[in-house]
């Protein structure tokens, strides 16, 4: 016999706290709950009040949350709000036009929150174009009671009564108001701040929300200070660095950054009014931890670190409109990504920064949207505005190395602090034990310990003082050897070339020896072919030791002198490329310093900017590289100068740049014054592009500090 | 075997006029040349109508290299042999227009000077069958002045036998339809041979 019977779920009165005390973990979270379901809203402005709530059980107290949004009516008050779990925000990601909001909510249970702050809720809520208000009561005390009260018969959740009563109400106010009394627990000051403090986190101080969120409180017991306080999202609170760039309609000026080598900051400087008008800048740059932290706030909704926008009149210009999730698909309008694979790591990219870029009609008439609504009309003005923004982040990518920098100095420093006092510590522990001993024999076994103690300890602070100096030595070596790696690939080519060459110079020769001495007739030939074996087997030679200094290159660190190093170069290394070319060299190195460090990382800087000289040679007719070294002060300056094609002044810091050439057409790979730009930074020195010497071609000048 | 008409070209921006190499190659040749780039460019077109072997080097820096030179000859004539005399290991890929533009061999920079001479003897044999040097060794014969006088016409132009040779080795209209000519009708004189036999 088969008999088949329905079975349902059946709540208890008690699950009204599994859904609201337990999910909802604190109070403030409560609130903050039901602050994002006026969010999602859609409402403009939301105000928070707090009506005696300093002290425990006044009868009076009272927490009002008031918002203008879109409101509710009978049947969403029947067939949702009342419904636990309702999703009716799930199936769509966004709230309506034109508020196009992420809904933050959290899957309907928001409305339960409201048992964690008091114990009775009324609910008036009204839609705008409706003339009914809502009223709905709950007295949580009900079930609770019930939920203590319970004997043998059971009280189900959802057969608990709640009345719903309506309205009359004709003016067009929209919006729903949460009154809840019998507040459960005090509110100090101290709590009301922190509440301040996690609603300031529901709207991201990086973007730009428009309509607008605004949020006030309001406490009666603390009004001087919450007076229908605006409750405003704090930047620095997510440790992002703030950039803000404006101008001076008066001076014609406009505000850009620059960053100071001295200072290690990113200052603001005026320039000319730029050729796409005056505009207003903010940039935040979030280093690793702040990212971390934006990121665990704000992922949720939606909020990336996402690059630089632009702003026309207030609203987001079209081409940055579409929203793509994935990173790899967002249109570069910028241009901010495309010139991150031309350096290594220093440079900023759309995934530190968050940016908006004030733009008008008025002010900026010459930045279009192009007509495929995906870019900028491609005019001067944009590409100057373009520029103008890589500039600003090119400044920041400067400061964040600087700080980098810093931050590895100061932890060096504290280290090495470490190790001094611990050691002046034991310095002076030891007589003190000591004495100890002599004076209590009794404690000497205890103080023995100690003392080992003490030493071991001194000698695991020594370890780590030298474990760290040697991890960043190997990560020098690393980059070095990296570095020279890359030079090494390109001169690979160029020396197998001259060695084979060479060879096939050698081996034909002796060939002609072999074959044909002591024929008379050659008599002449002979004489000559041997003189030139002699200095073919010369050159062979030079070829492969300088393959070989690049073989031991990466670890030797030694003292060298600087003069010896580059008069080697110029009259040794590079004495028959020189004849082979035709150039003219002139070398004047006055005075003499000893550095120390990679000698053969010395040598590269010379050696790259020969060659980079030689290609810049290539259509000059006298040609001359020179090269003078003095002291002044405690620098080292060297100018080295061809008289070859020279630098355009707008190209003379991009010349740094890795994969720069503008010698593609003579085998420049633009590795070359990359490599020696780094060297000489290995070296604490300075390199730049300056005037030239020769009226024509090009003049580096290095500096290298030195101790006396 | 007539080596003695053909100029040796060689095409190297660092190599010496009185190399070896170019002592043995006169022994066996009309003349070694040794030209950078540009200069030789200029020599080919103004000896268009000389039997010419090149050996051409790759790598010159700051010219014109071996693959930019092998086009710009290909443009004006595929009859000239060239073989490809490099120092550097090529990937097939950068190979590759070397062969699509006809280099007649590849010897490498260390080779010896009798390696390169069997090279260049080997092509130098080849180019011999081809029909404009035929055609030269034939006109070579003639008296002189038949060699000038105008031997043939075309769409109202006459030409000199001299300039006829001088129309293929360009590869004009008329020079192709003249060696495509003279093809058919050795084949045709060939097979009539066979079949009177």
């Amino acid at each position: 016999m088969n008999k088949t019977k329905v079975l349902k779920w059946k709540f208890d009165v008690n699950a009204f706290k599994l859904l609201g005390r337990e999910l909802i973990t604190d109070r403030i979270t409560a609130l903050v709950e039901l602050v994002k379901n006026s969010y999602d809203a859609n409402a403009s402005e939301v105000f928070i009040e707090f009506y005696n709530v300093g002290t425990a059980n006044n009868k009076n107290s009272k927490i009002i949350i008031r918002d203008n949004g879109i409101g509710m009516s009978a049947d969403d008050i029947e067939n949702k709000w009342m419904v636990v779990g309702t999703k009716s925000k799930r199936h769509t990601q966004f709230s309506p036009k034109p508020f196009k909001r992420k809904y933050i909510g959290e899957k309907g249970i928001g409305r339960f929150a409201v048992d964690k702050l008091g114990s009775h809720l009324l609910m008036v809520t009204k839609q705008e174009d409706s003339n009914e208000e809502q009223r709905v009561e709950i007295d949580w005390t009900i079930y609770e009671n019930l939920a203590e009260e319970q004997g043998d018969q059971l009280t189900l959740f959802t057969e608990v009564e709640n009345s719903l009563s309506v309205n009359e109400q004709l003016d067009k106010k929209h919006g729903t108001t949460l009154i809840i009394s019998k507040v459960n627990e005090v509110w100090s000051r101290k709590d009301i701040d922190r509440a301040y403090k996690e609603l300031s986190k529901i709207v991201s101080p990086f973007h730009r929300l428009k309509p607008p969120f605004k949020m006030f409180l309001y406490s009666n017991e603390n009004e001087k200070e919450f007076l229908n306080k605006p409750i405003v999202a704090d930047s620095i609170a997510y440790e992002a660095d703030e950039f803000t760039l404006g101008f001076d309609k008066k001076q014609k000026k406009q505000e850009t950054l620059q960053f100071n080598k001295k200072s290690g900051d990113a200052e603001i400087k005026l320039v000319a009014k730029p050729s796409f008008g005056f505009i207003n800048v903010r940039i935040f740059y979030f280093n690793e931890s702040a990212k971390r932290k934006f990121n665990s706030t704000f992922k949720k909704q939606g909020k990336h670190i996402d690059g630089i926008k632009i702003y026309r009149d207030g609203i987001l210009a079209t081409p940055f409109a579409e929203y793509e999730s994935a990173a790899f698909k967002q249109r570069d309008v910028l241009g901010i990504d495309k010139r991150l694979w031309q350096s290594t790591y220093d440079r900023i990219g759309s995934r530190e920064v968050i940016g908006i870029i004030d733009i008008s009609k008025e002010r900026n008439p010459q930045i279009i949207d192009a007509t495929n609504r995906q870019n900028f009309l491609d005019n001067k003005a944009f590409e100057d505005l373009k520029d103008f923004i890589v500039h600003q982040l090119d400044q920041i990518g400067e400061y964040k190395v600087s700080k980098r920098e810093k931050k590895i100095k100061n932890a060096d420093n504290k280290l090495k602090e470490v190790n001094t006092e611990f050691k002046d510590a034991v310095k002076k522990l030891k007589p003190i034990i000591k004495k100890a001993k002599e004076n209590n024999p009794l404690l000497a076994t205890q103080l023995e310990q100690l003392e080992t103690k003490i030493t071991q300890t001194s000698e695991a602070v020594k370890t780590v003082v030298k474990v760290n100096q040697k991890v960043k030595k190997e990560s020098a070596r690393k980059e070095n050897l990296y570095l020279s790696l890359m030079s090494l690939q390109e001169y690979a080519a160029n020396l197998s070339h001259a060695v084979r060459t060479s060879l096939g110079k050698i081996k034909r020769l002796a060939e002609f020896f072999k074959d044909e001495f002591p024929n008379p007739k050659h008599e002449k030939l002979f004489l000559n072919y041997s003189n030139r074996i002699y200095d073919e087997i010369n050159t062979l030679g030079k070829v492969v030791d300088f393959m070989l200094s690049y073989a031991k290159a990466a670890i030797d660190i030694e003292d060298f002198s600087v003069k010896a190093v580059i008069e080697n170069i110029f009259n040794d290394y590079y004495k028959h490329v020189f004849e082979v070319e035709g150039i003219k060299s002139q070398v004047e190195i006055r005075d003499d310093i000893q550095l120390s460090g990679n000698k053969k990382f010395f040598e590269d800087v010379f050696e790259n900017l020969i060659s980079n000289s030689i290609k810049a040679l290539s259509e000059t007719k006298n040609k001359l590289i020179k090269c003078t070294g003095e002291i002044k002060g405690n620098k080292f300056i060297c100018y080295f100068s061809d008289n070859g094609n020279g630098v355009n002044k707008e190209d003379r810091e991009k010349i740094f740049e890795i994969y720069y050439t503008k010698t593609a057409e003579q085998g420049g790979a633009g590795l070359g014054l990359f490599i020696v730009q780094k060297r000489i930074h290995a070296f604490e020195g300075e390199i730049i592009v300056s005037e030239s010497e020769l009226k024509k071609g090009t003049t580096f000048k290095i500096e290298l500090p030195f101790k006396k | 075997m007539k080596f003695k008409d053909i100029h040796i070209l060689i095409i190297d921006d660092d190599f010496a006029s009185d190399d070896p190499l170019v002592i043995k190659l006169k022994e066996i040749y009309k003349n070694v040349i040794v030209r950078q780039p540009k200069d030789a460019l200029l020599f080919i077109e103004e000896n268009l109508s000389q039997q010419m072997i090149i050996l051409l080097d790759v790598n010159m820096p700051h010219h014109l290299d071996g693959h930019q030179v092998l086009e710009k000859i290909r443009q004006k004539t595929f009859l000239i042999p060239v073989i490809i005399f490099t120092a550097i290991q090529e990937e097939e890929e950068t190979f590759a227009d070397f062969i699509n533009n006809k280099a007649a061999g590849f010897i490498s920079k260390d080779a010896s000077s009798k390696d390169i001479i069997k090279m260049v003897n080997k092509v130098a044999l080849e180019s011999q069958s081809q029909i404009d040097n035929a055609l030269e060794d034939w006109i070579e014969k003639q008296p002189d002045e038949i060699k000038t006088k105008p031997y043939l016409s075309s769409n109202g132009k006459s030409y000199s036998l001299n300039e006829l040779l001088k129309e293929i080795r360009l590869q004009t209209e008329l020079g192709k339809r003249m060696s495509g000519d003279i093809t058919k009708l050795t084949i045709d004189l060939l097979s009539r041979n066979k079949n009177n036999k």
